[in-house]
């Protein structure tokens, strides 16, 4: 039998420059191309989500105009569960649940506000590899680039990028026995130079939906500090809102490693809700703990270990 | 990287390495980077050959492969996955995918194998041979696709009322992918308490 080996030289050739596989500097570039794509251009997909056993199809249309982003996302298989951002507001429709949710942020719909940063030191924290080229996937070449983690606390990642558009075809989030957590794939992906504003009004998402309003509040000081975060995340943003039918405001504590993103939320601890625990919705994570009279929770899709990290260290500030 | 060493490489994918010779390979995977990564590449190009739809084959594979190591003992011989075929050479258009990333972050004995595993939903329990690595997720071919959730939490309430959960989440994901905030709407936004439990830091990732 020919062996493998023998046909190395030939398939590699096929799939690309040999000398581009298992190199970092231009997979780290690819995801940076990646980053911005996603945030900066402006299209209409489909995709579908597969986690946990199910598996559900989502429809995209992301639009950047005059620097503003509006989105909307549709989900195919619940119908009625959407989100939808037009101009400083992004609300999630969420029927099945009796809930709509807005969210008011000023300076929201920048596009300056969505860029990715802080990127500067990935390599730190993961081994970034370019796996492979594929000459077509759905049509068009493609770069496989593998995110490992260097430690436990962030999840992997393997990406299938269009190499003309970069923008992702496939992606799938990795535990850290490199079993896949979530995968995602376009069916279909288009640029759209032109979206019309009706294509991204909400559909229909039924009555009788309770509406839930929440505010950013301009200028509050958080007050609070993370002591000890896990290795590489770094604070990027906090914002301070007011929650409807919760009297004191909420603190959110943004931290990232440049890929990996959790936030920290605080408020004080509502009535009769002081319970401490771990929770999931969908490739997220949470975890909640009382600090100071405090209700401490981090939400993020990392693993479950940094969110415990995260709000185990949470102090208040010595005023 | 020596002609016999590519050889024993191509041969273990091949599932026809001796018991002991495979065993020798195991331990020298475990501590040479660059032969990982040559593991990592010939199951690539024998996934793309065999024209395989999925990467999950690359998972379960590496899975059995840290196993193994893991334990300190041969990994049971594979059985012959992809190797024959010379005409998966001419993929069809858009119908490639391939096997990726055989070994995550290491291969040290922290990283079990893997158990959260989400089986490729169009390929489980799809006609045809499923192939030894498809059979780590699924069992069978014609059984119901399984599935390792994390554990069911226990507790009486959720921690998190719905309202402020999907509050949270729609915060959280301003700061996500656009196509990451997907997981906004099609996450059940159901919090689920779970026991108090201490985890312990999680250890640097072997290189």
């Amino acid at each position: 039998m020919m062996r493998l080996a023998a046909l190395l030289p030939l398939v590699m050739l096929w799939m690309g420059s040999p000398a581009a596989v298992g190199e970092t500097q231009g997979a780290v570039h690819l995801l940076e191309r990646m980053s911005l794509a996603v945030n900066t251009s402006s299209y209409i997909g489909e995709f579908t989500l597969e986690r946990d056993g199910r598996q559900e199809r989502l429809r995209i249309i992301h639009r950047v105009r005059d620097g503003e982003v509006s989105e909307k996302l549709v989900s195919v298989t619940e119908p009625g569960r959407q989100l939808t951002r037009i101009g400083d507001e992004v609300t999630v429709y969420l029927p099945d649940a009796g809930l709509a949710v807005v969210e008011h942020r000023p300076g929201r719909a920048s596009l300056l506000g969505m860029l990715p940063r802080g990127g500067g030191d990935l390599t730190s924290w993961y081994d970034i590899v370019l796996e492979g080229r594929l000459p077509e996937l759905n049509g068009r070449p493609a770069a496989v680039i593998s995110v490992r983690p260097r430690d436990g606390f962030r999840f992997g990642q393997r990406l299938w990028i269009d190499e003309q558009t970069a923008l992702p075809v496939r992606m799938e989030l990795l535990d850290n026995g490199g079993a896949v957590i979530e995968r995602m794939r376009f069916a279909q992906l288009e640029l759209h130079s032109r979206i019309p504003d009706d294509r991204l009004q909400p559909e229909a998402a039924g009555s009788g939906l309770k509406w839930m309003r929440h505010r950013d509040r301009p200028g509050a000081a958080a007050g609070w500090t993370i002591v000890g975060a896990p290795p590489g995340f770094k604070l990027m943003a906090v914002h301070t809102k007011e929650l409807r039918d919760i009297p004191s405001p909420v603190t959110q504590m943004v931290w990232s490693d440049g890929l990996a993103t959790a936030s920290v939320f605080i408020q004080s601890a509502p009535p009769g809700l002081t319970a401490t625990g771990a929770g999931r919705a969908g490739a997220a994570s949470t975890f909640t703990a009382q600090v100071a009279g405090h209700q401490v929770t981090a939400v993020g899709e990392v693993p479950m270990a940094t969110l415990r990290k995260l709000v185990s260290g949470a102090r208040p500030s010595p005023r | 990287m020596t002609e016999t060493i590519k050889e024993q490489l191509s041969a273990f994918l091949d599932g026809e390495l001796p018991e002991a010779e495979t065993t020798l390979l195991l331990k020298r995977l475990e501590r040479d980077d660059d032969l990982r990564a040559t593991l990592s590449r010939y199951s690539l190009i024998g996934a793309v050959m065999r024209q395989d739809d999925d990467v999950l084959a690359g998972t379960a594979l590496a899975s059995r492969v840290s196993a193994a190591i893991a334990a300190e003992v041969p990994a049971a011989p594979a059985r012959r996955a992809w190797a024959g075929s010379l005409a998966g050479l001419g993929v069809a258009a858009g119908v490639a995918m391939f096997t990726l990333a055989l070994f995550n972050s290491g291969l040290g004995p922290q990283h079990g194998p893997a158990t959260g595993a989400v089986p490729d939903l169009a390929q489980a329990g799809s006609a045809g041979d499923p192939g030894e690595f498809v059979q780590v997720v699924a069992p069978s071919a014609t059984a119901a696709p399984t599935y390792t959730v994390p554990a069911p939490a226990r507790g009486t309430a959720p921690v998190l009322p719905p309202a402020q959960l999907a509050s949270y989440l729609l915060a959280h994901g301003d700061y996500t992918s656009p196509i990451a905030r997907g997981g906004v709407v099609s996450a059940p936004i159901v919090a689920q308490p779970a026991v108090e439990r201490q985890d312990e830091e999680p250890a640097p990732t072997q290189r």
